[in-house]
């Protein structure tokens, strides 16, 4: 499979302004992550609030400053060392869909007005009729009546307005859809509606779907592979069934454990195993292993030395203490 | 602009827009509707009456000194026997253009200033704002005064001394709407389909934040009237034989045994401001429905 994005070392840093004998802090939102993402796959991104997966998302569409590091979009364009003219080649290939479906649409503008924008912005010699019959083809794409065209935003419900957004990001023909959260806000039947909708588009337009969200149950769902973050650091990375069924890093185990069984009986007796304390501030991450202050295996190596990744099977693990005698089935 | 759906043969209903779902609000409140014809009223007859009167304004008339109203006089003659009613008129002609003209200014110039200092923010935001606190030291009188000093004595000049002042918390405002704005997730979704920054701030943040400038602008209105009183009144500004709604009601307060001298030009200056506090909060709950 084609590389469609690659991703080194990327750091995306926020400096806190320095005050009157304050000195500058740095918030290390993203602190050096290294992945590919290959064409027409899935990848999840899962991690807990703050863990730097929404920081990540929208440095990939220029929305947030690279501070180092890079992303090679295409095999052509570098994300971090993009022009304007670059990041316009870019927004026509890579689009995002926000996790406020309501918010993310101009309530001064009609449906119309909406989806036609990146299309008029990007292609301004493209002919208006040809833009409106774009518009219409989109709209049925995803599901929205063409007699709705000239409504505003206030006026459809929360997954409708999902649809939108959808549709905006898609009239580009895009090759990369980033979703940041996009099916939180929704409820569950809606939600549901959203991801089929979301599945069956990318089969039928060879989409590549950067998927975070914080639902683990959702991302098992849509994913091919699955990236679990934490405090800015990639923690394992790897097949969406070897991380489900043998997590190896005890991040991802402690993750994994609780979400909640559908079965109630078993859920009774399910083993828990909670993560005690709190994320650690990106201000100032631990030395070692970002997730050393809260990890049950964590020795003295942990702590002072950063762990590399190692690879094992297909699956990237950065943790000394990776669980690698699992037998496979 | 988007082809028109009839062009692609599709018979698709007419949206209603937001602006017709705000006059439709606006309009179930009586009090907003009835102030808003008042002022419509008003403002024709003062760019009327004293175009198809008889008597012009500043004609004077010895026979006719300091009457009460009366059927020839509908707002009774002043101390030159000239006839009150088409010099409140002619009064509320200077008036009404002040304020309006300079409403127009504080918005163009608030909006662009404000939108530019809050989307554009850092350095540029605090430099812009710094000003408008510098400005905002100056004391308006004084102000004036200097203007006059300096230029010589004339409506345009009152006029301007206005504006200069007014448009300060209009850009204020404006920065605030502003910031508040520019972090919502429609604009960032145009920034990742690569709008220019200008075109964000003229397509998306200006429409946005037209609502609480339009609420705004109603309540400046009666402020530049109550201002350009203000200075007509200190002499400044509109000098005789022309007159302002200022110029007549400091005259009436010299002669306050003559009452109609001071009771119309006043009377008609505060149903004008009622009726501009009133159509701003129709406009208010209009364009907020809660």
């Amino acid at each position: 499979m084609n590389k469609i994005l690659e991703v080194k070392n990327l750091k995306v840093h926020f400096h806190l302004k320095a005050g009157f004998l304050k000195p500058q802090k740095t918030v290390h939102a993203v602190d050096g992550v290294s992945f590919d993402v290959y064409e027409g796959e899935t990848l999840g991104i899962v991690g807990e609030s703050g863990c730097g997966k929404s920081s990540l998302a929208r440095a990939l569409v220029g929305l947030n400053p690279i501070t180092d590091g890079n992303a090679i979009f295409d095999s052509k364009i570098d994300l971090a060392k993009a022009n304007s003219k670059d990041w316009d080649e870019v927004h026509k290939q890579v689009q995002f869909i926000f996790q406020d479906p309501v918010a993310a649409l101009d309530p001064r503008m009609t449906i119309a007005e909406i989806i036609a924008e990146p299309l008029q912005t990007l292609y301004p010699d493209m002919n208006k009729n040809k833009v409106m019959s774009r518009v219409l083809e989109t709209m049925k794409l995803v599901g929205l009546s063409h007699n709705q065209i000239n409504r505003y935003p206030t006026e459809f419900s929360g997954g409708q307005c999902q649809r939108i957004g959808i549709a905006r990001a898609l009239i580009l023909n895009p090759k990369i859809l980033i979703c940041d959260e996009s099916v939180s806000a929704l409820d569950v039947s809606i939600k549901a509606q959203i991801i089929n909708l979301l599945q069956e588009l990318q089969r039928k337009l060879k989409l590549t779907i950067l998927f975070i969200s914080h639902d683990l149950s959702v991302v098992k769902h849509i994913s091919d592979r699955i990236l679990v973050m934490y405090l800015g650091n990639i923690m394992e990375l790897g097949d969406k069934g070897v991380i489900y069924k043998n997590p190896m890093h005890p991040y991802t185990n402690a993750l994994l454990s609780a979400v909640p069984v559908a079965n109630p009986e078993l859920e009774k007796h399910k083993e828990t195993k909670l993560l005690e304390g709190e994320l650690p501030s990106p201000l100032n991450p631990p030395k070692g292993c970002v997730f050393s202050t809260r990890c049950t295996l964590a020795d003295e190596k942990c702590r002072t030395m950063r762990p590399e990744k190692s690879v094992f099977d297909n699956t990237i693990v950065c943790c000394y203490k990776a669980n690698y005698n699992i037998t496979k089935n | 602009m988007l082809a028109k759906t009839k062009d692609l043969n599709l018979d698709i209903p007419k949206a209603k827009g937001f602006w017709s779902n705000v006059f439709k609000r606006f309009a179930k409140n009586k009090l907003a509707l009835l102030s808003l014809s008042i002022i419509v009223i008003l403002t024709l007859m003062c760019i009327f009456v004293p175009m198809l009167s008889s008597i012009s304004y500043d004609k004077t008339n010895w026979s006719e000194i300091l009457q009460t109203p009366n059927a020839k006089h509908l707002f009774g003659t002043d101390n030159l026997g000239r006839d009150l009613f088409v010099r409140a008129f002619i009064g509320g002609r200077i008036t009404f253009a002040i304020a309006f003209a300079a409403a127009l200014v504080v918005l163009l110039i608030g909006i662009f200033y404000g939108a530019i200092a809050g989307y554009v923010g850092g350095k540029v935001d605090t430099i812009m704002m710094r000003i408008v606190d510098i400005l905002y030291g100056i004391p308006f009188l004084f102000f004036c005064i200097l203007l006059i000093t300096l230029f010589g004595n004339s409506v345009a000049l009152s006029f301007v001394a206005i504006a200069a002042i007014s448009w300060l918390d209009m850009a204020r405002i404006v920065r605030g709407q502003t910031l508040g704005i520019k972090h919502k997730e429609y604009v960032e979704a145009a920034l990742v389909s690569g709008v220019s920054n200008l075109k964000i701030i003229t397509r998306h943040v200006i429409p946005n934040l037209l609502g609480v400038v339009i609420v705004y602008a109603a309540l400046t209105v009666p402020n530049m009237i109550v201002l350009s009183a203000v200075l007509s009144f200190f002499g400044l500004g509109v000098t005789e034989p022309m007159t302002s709604w200022g110029l007549l009601i400091a005259d009436g307060a010299q002669n306050m045994e003559s009452w109609w001298l001071l009771l119309f030009p006043a009377g008609l200056m505060t149903i004008t401001l009622l009726s501009f506090a009133f159509v701003a909060n129709g406009l208010r709950d209009a364009l907020d429905p809660r």
